[in-house]
């Protein structure tokens, strides 16, 4: 077969690092408060790229990184860009970042349409910030084409896409017809590779194609949720930090502690 | 949502327990009570999960379906028949790996809506509400689907086992599977002796156990304490642990009496595993985000307190 143009799903998200003391919400528009922490690649839309990048490398797969986001805001895109896929593109919409996972979906379904040939589409297991889970297997059920989900490793046998996925708690090597969309999960081979210095510099001049949402026409259906409420939990624990001089008398105090509260 | 239709519990068999379609079942009897709608359960899987037969012994209709590996395709399938046989306006699964596939699959196909994870559901005023944690469990979200079916996932302990008995009548049926995913090699999970979820201890160590070598200090400690071991995504991501013990958002949800924390930070997406327990934090940074939702800590290096725990509980248990 020719190479099979594979089309990874990426999206910037709230910095999943950024700590709970300091994320905040806008109570009005029920939404994270703008300006709480930056918007960086998602951690498992890196796998999901690193998985598209070993495809690449394994059979020359033409990678093509796509995403609905904010205009300007590109982190993942740009990271895309430095480790070397083969082009780039935005479905730009103000306040991507919030958008239900159907109308996410729907974009993708349009967006995909114009372009030619895609054999795969690869994302990651969930965004990171809403944690819904939903958008790749709401685009698979539009589209029609088979989904394997908690993808780890992947690679063609000639024509044949071969998939090793989590299942049950155990795993499964399956085989998937083209076209497909597989959701990718966190996996120590899945790390995403260092972009070179030059590579780095080179993607920041590389374009990115831009699809206007409103010319895709569609990410507006009516939602299937609405938000009725959006806030922090408190933090109600006191810690109480057992003394001791030294690792052993620290041990021993934490014993008897444990054993007053009757945990052991 | 009132009135009209069914709430349908569907369960799963992976060989190993039917608490995830029991907590379905006792979700949908909830749910079912305050919508006045009945409740129909449904054990899917090769073999049938165990559960339709308690299902059945309280009173509620149960079916068992034969055949299918069970992948997510041809449960997808399954579960759309059932929705339309039954007119189910909710649906509860468990949230585990196969269920947060299928919320989404099934409500797109059935013209509902998927809410994925919840840990909680409530009726106000006739409506579902559904509260879910978001942003990696720094914060929860309440929402209310506009269409039906709702198919949602829940997370383990969000409901109580539906109490039953085995012995009730089941209807067993046979259902199409319908996979266009062939299925090569199936590598089954690796039984431990305790279910994590179960455990009554779980001790966990993240990325400030350094490396791989330092998780057989843990389980000895776990073993000591009577307990199971657990990680956190850090220290499976660098691959020192298997993701089977993976305790957060994207791993278990554990609910233990005590929970040992070693050398994790305390990441939101951590915490979001714990469902309950007394937490103690073994940590040399004595400002981690760990001892915020601790209750006990200790500062010190994980490398020398825990060999010292190890002792200490021995020497107090005559081990």
């Amino acid at each position: 077969m020719s190479a099979p143009h594979v089309v990874v799903l990426l999206k910037d998200i709230l910095d999943p690092e950024l700590p709970g003391s300091r994320f905040r919400i806008d109570p009005g528009r029920l939404e994270p408060a703008e300006g709480v922490g930056s918007a960086i690649l998602g951690p498992f839309e890196r796998s999901a790229l690193e998985l598209a990048l070993k495809l690449k490398d394994a059979v020359g797969a033409r990678v093509t990184a796509l995403s609905v986001g904010d205009p300007g805001v590109l982190d993942g895109l740009r990271k895309a860009l430095a480790v070397r896929v083969d082009a780039a593109i935005q479905v730009g919409l103000k306040g991507a970042a919030n958008l239900p996972p159907e109308a996410t979906a729907e974009l993708l379904v349009a967006a995909l349409g114009r372009l030619v040939d895609v054999d795969l589409v690869v994302a990651g297991r969930q965004a990171g910030d809403w944690d819904h889970g939903q958008v790749a297997y709401l685009l698979a059920e539009a589209l029609g084409w088979p989904c394997v989900g908690l993808v780890r490793r992947a690679r063609y046998e000639g024509d044949e896409l071969q998939v090793l996925h989590d299942h049950a708690g155990g795993q499964r090597l399956v085989s998937v017809p083209s076209p497909a969309v597989l959701t990718v999960t966190n996996d120590d081979a899945l790390l995403l590779r260092m972009a070179r210095v030059s590579d780095l510099m080179a993607a920041q001049r590389r374009p990115i194609e831009r699809f206007e949402a409103s010319e895709l026409g569609s990410g507006s259906s009516t939602p299937g949720f609405k938000i009725a409420d959006l806030w922090v939990p408190a933090r109600t624990s006191v810690c109480e930090f057992i003394p001791g001089e030294g690792p052993e008398e620290q041990a021993v105090n934490a014993v008897r502690r444990l054993q007053e509260m009757r945990l052991l | 949502m009132s009135g009209i239709g069914t709430v349908l519990a569907v369960g799963w068999g992976d060989g190993a327990s039917d608490r995830p379609g029991a907590e379905a079942l006792g979700g949908a009897l909830a749910v079912a009570a305050k919508l006045g709608l009945t409740a129909v359960y449904a054990s899917l899987g090769d073999p049938p999960e165990p559960g339709a037969e308690a299902a059945a012994a309280s009173g509620v209709r149960a079916l068992a379906v034969r055949g299918g590996a069970g992948d997510a395709e041809s449960l997808t399938a399954q579960i759309v028949a059932l929705v339309e046989e039954f007119a189910a306006v909710v649906v509860l699964i468990a949230a585990d790996d196969r269920g947060r596939q299928l919320a989404p699959r099934v409500a797109a196909r059935a013209g509902g809506v998927g809410v994925n994870n919840a840990t909680a559901l409530e009726v106000i005023e006739g409506s579902l509400h559904v509260t879910r944690p978001v942003f990696g469990g720094k914060a929860m979200c309440r929402l209310v689907p506009l269409r039906v079916p709702a198919v949602v996932s829940l997370r383990s302990r969000t409901f109580e086992p539906a109490p039953g008995a085995p012995g009730g009548s089941v209807e067993v049926r046979s259902m199409p599977v319908q996979s266009r995913v062939r299925l090569i090699e199936n590598i089954p999970p690796v039984l431990e002796e305790e279910h994590l979820e179960d455990a009554r201890v779980v001790v966990s160590g993240g990325r400030g156990m350094g490396d791989a070598e330092a998780f057989a200090a843990l389980e000895e400690l776990a073993g000591a304490l009577g307990g199971v071991l657990g990680a956190s995504l850090a220290a499976v991501d660098q691959g020192w642990v298997s993701p089977s013990r993976q305790v957060g958002l994207t791993g278990k949800v554990v609910s233990p009496e005590l929970y040992v924390a070693v050398g994790i930070s305390g990441a939101s997406q951590h915490l979001a595993g714990l469902a309950s327990g007394v937490v103690l934090a073994i940590n040399k940074d004595a400002k981690a985000p760990i001892f915020e939702s601790a209750q006990l800590g200790l500062i010190g290096d994980a490398k020398l307190l825990v060999p010292a725990l190890i002792s200490a509980v021995r020497a107090t248990r005559g081990g």
